[in-house]
């Protein structure tokens, strides 16, 4: 038992159900903590504090909990969550439509349907790893590493800092609790390790769940990875033979096939070697070359009428299409897209639509 | 563009990801536009084997010095780089040329206070191999302007400046450009450790390829190596027949 997962909702029902799945699905790795929040619990703040402990890995919460006290929502539990660093997701069943469509940095939306106790199974396995990895590194606590520059070093790729620090620029402004708290050992509080370890396997989990793994950079989604070799998710299989050597086995690696982008492109670069002096309009065409070429068939074109799905390279995140460098197809990722996805373009057609609010 | 341009671009954003990430951690007063795409852009070379690059506009936004902590200095770069093959996994610089603009923030306009251009000659007569020329670059407000979304008016303050100075200098490429602007304007004497540190991994970032002195003799034999005077710079064979 290496840590506890603390389930909140206010039907017992399905309390019991959700904890039932992710007993099966996690077998002994977690210890499950069930809490139907009753009015006779008193001060909430204060009776979830008493079921948080200092090996609760993550807290997973109904969004709506009034059925059993009055005013409390799912929202709430989450911001006292964020207030003590403990990882955080909402569990909804009836208010799907209400909430944003992609989570806040330091928040986890958890899916309704029946993979939610993979997801909330994979958000624990990869919190406690990354806690874990962190912990087996306790001199980078003392040596001055920057944050990317720990999560580059937990990662085992070093050199990888400032493509990770490129997705953190605008942390201060994403947690207010994490400031208050950073104030707080400016003054006379000093943390001791468990502190410090918790507080950066806190952000650097978020960060990578919520921003690195999301939006394509150094390491590719299957979306991202499709886009970059301008085809479709379809042809998972043989993304899956050509790069499979590629796969990021990091914490999170369970949401679905992850690559690392420079494993990649040196497969990319091998693969390469016979094309000689044969030009390309871009390296999105380069990569569907020689990958069609390695499987001995043509990828499958993507939707996209301007180029007959045969460009790519970039992934819009708002249309969640591949588009590439050209004028009429995409622009430069806006303020909205963190500034280490250097793989992410915002699509023409949306930006022209709603340019104002993207801010560009 | 071919494999090896496309190969040898992933390198430059490499290395220019890097660079700028040192240079914040250099300063935290400094920005540059654009930050979110590549600043290298494949264009077709002169020399068969070789691969070329168009570099910018970049601007970057820095103070004066790195005592002070208003940036109001904006520096606008543009130029090319390409590299000799047919073996690019060591990468050798075929030629380059830089044009480097300065302006001092006013209100509602941008003062132009520098302007040089930095290139190499290996032909003509009298062109030191490696120079730089002094020159107002007024008109490089526009990609401030630009990019950083003002409206200010370029100033020229450069005054009148003889155009055909042509002073020997060390190879001016772009990165070297940048080394220069965090030397001169983000550390001094004063500055700590962290500082110190950051623009010494900078400068690390630089050295993944080799400037084009490595094919010209005149330059690498030790009378030239060992001196460093100027006289050297103007050693070109073609341009002594």
């Amino acid at each position: 038992m290496t840590g506890s997962i603390l389930l909140v909702d206010d039907n017992a029902e399905t309390l019991k159900g959700l904890s039932l799945r992710l007993s099966e699905t996690l077998n002994d790795e977690a210890k499950i903590v069930e809490w139907q929040p009753t009015e006779g619990d008193g001060d909430m703040s204060a009776a979830l504090n008493d079921r948080i402990g200092a090996d609760t890995v993550l807290v997973v919460t109904d969004y709506d909990l009034t059925t059993t006290v009055k005013g409390l929502f799912g929202l709430t539990i989450v911001s006292w969550c964020q207030k003590v660093f403990v990882p955080v997701g909402d569990f909804s069943r009836g208010n799907l439509t209400a909430l944003p469509k992609e989570p806040n940095l330091f928040e986890m939306r958890i899916p309704t349907d029946h993979t939610a106790a993979a997801y909330i199974a994979n958000a624990f396995r990869g919190f406690r790893d990354i806690r874990a990895l962190i912990g087996r590194n306790r001199p980078l606590l003392t040596e001055g590493a920057s944050l990317a520059g720990v999560l580059a070093e937990v990662l085992e790729r070093p050199y990888l800092e400032s493509q990770f620090a490129a997705y953190m620029s605008r942390l201060g402004a994403a947690n207010s609790f994490l400031l208050q708290k950073l104030r707080e050992f400016a003054g006379p509080a000093e943390p001791d390790d468990d502190e410090k370890i918790q507080i950066l396997s806190y952000v650097l989990g978020h960060v990578l769940l919520n921003a690195i793994l999301k939006y394509p950079g150094p390491i590719l989604s299957l979306n991202g990875i499709a886009a970059y070799i301008a085809t479709v998710p379809a042809e998972a299989g043989a993304i899956e033979e050509v790069f499979g050597t590629a796969r990021y086995r990091g914490p999170f690696s369970a949401l679905g096939p992850l690559y690392w982008r420079d494993d990649v492109d040196n497969i990319l670069d091998e693969l390469g070697k016979n094309t000689g002096n044969q030009t390309f309009d871009g390296f999105g065409d380069f990569n569907r070359h020689v990958v069609s070429g390695k499987i001995g068939r043509e990828l499958q074109p993507h939707l996209c009428n301007r180029c007959d799905g045969l460009k790519g390279g970039y992934w819009c995140p708002f249309t969640s299409r591949p588009v590439c460098e050209r004028e009429d197809c995409s622009v430069a990722a806006s303020s909205w897209i963190p500034q280490g996805a250097q793989l992410s373009r915002v699509e023409r057609e949306f930006y022209d639509e709603w340019a104002p609010i993207l801010g560009m | 563009m071919n494999r090896d341009a496309i190969s040898v671009q992933r390198r430059l954003d490499k290395a220019w990801n890097d660079i700028i990430h040192e240079m914040r951690r250099m300063s935290g007063h400094i920005d540059l536009r654009p930050s979110r795409q590549s600043p290298f852009r494949p264009v077709e070379a002169a020399s068969p084997g070789s691969v070329k690059f168009d570099v910018g506009p970049i601007v970057f936004n820095v103070p004066e010095n790195a005592r002070a902590r208003t940036p109001n200095l904006y520096i606008t770069i543009e130029g090319w780089l390409s590299f000799e093959g047919p073996d690019f996994t060591n990468l050798r610089t075929k030629d380059f040329g830089t044009e480097i603009a300065y302006f001092r923030s006013r209100i509602g306009a941008l003062q132009h206070v520098y302007g040089a251009h930095y290139d190499m000659d290996e032909a003509r007569p009298g062109h030191p191999v490696f120079h730089m020329q002094v020159k107002p670059m007024v008109e490089f407000a526009g990609p401030v302007n630009d990019l950083f979304k003002l409206r200010a008016a370029g100033e020229n303050a450069m005054g009148t400046i003889l155009a055909n100075v042509r002073t020997p200098s060390a190879q001016m490429d772009v990165f070297s450009v940048v080394t220069q602007i965090c030397a001169d304007h983000l550390i001094d004497k004063e500055s700590p450790k962290e500082v110190r540190t950051a623009f010494k991994a900078l400068r690390r970032h630089s050295t993944f390829f080799l400037g084009a002195a490595h094919r010209l003799a005149y330059l690498s034999e030790p009378q030239a190596s060992g001196c460093y005077r100027s006289n050297h710079w103007y050693d070109a064979p073609v341009a002594n027949i």
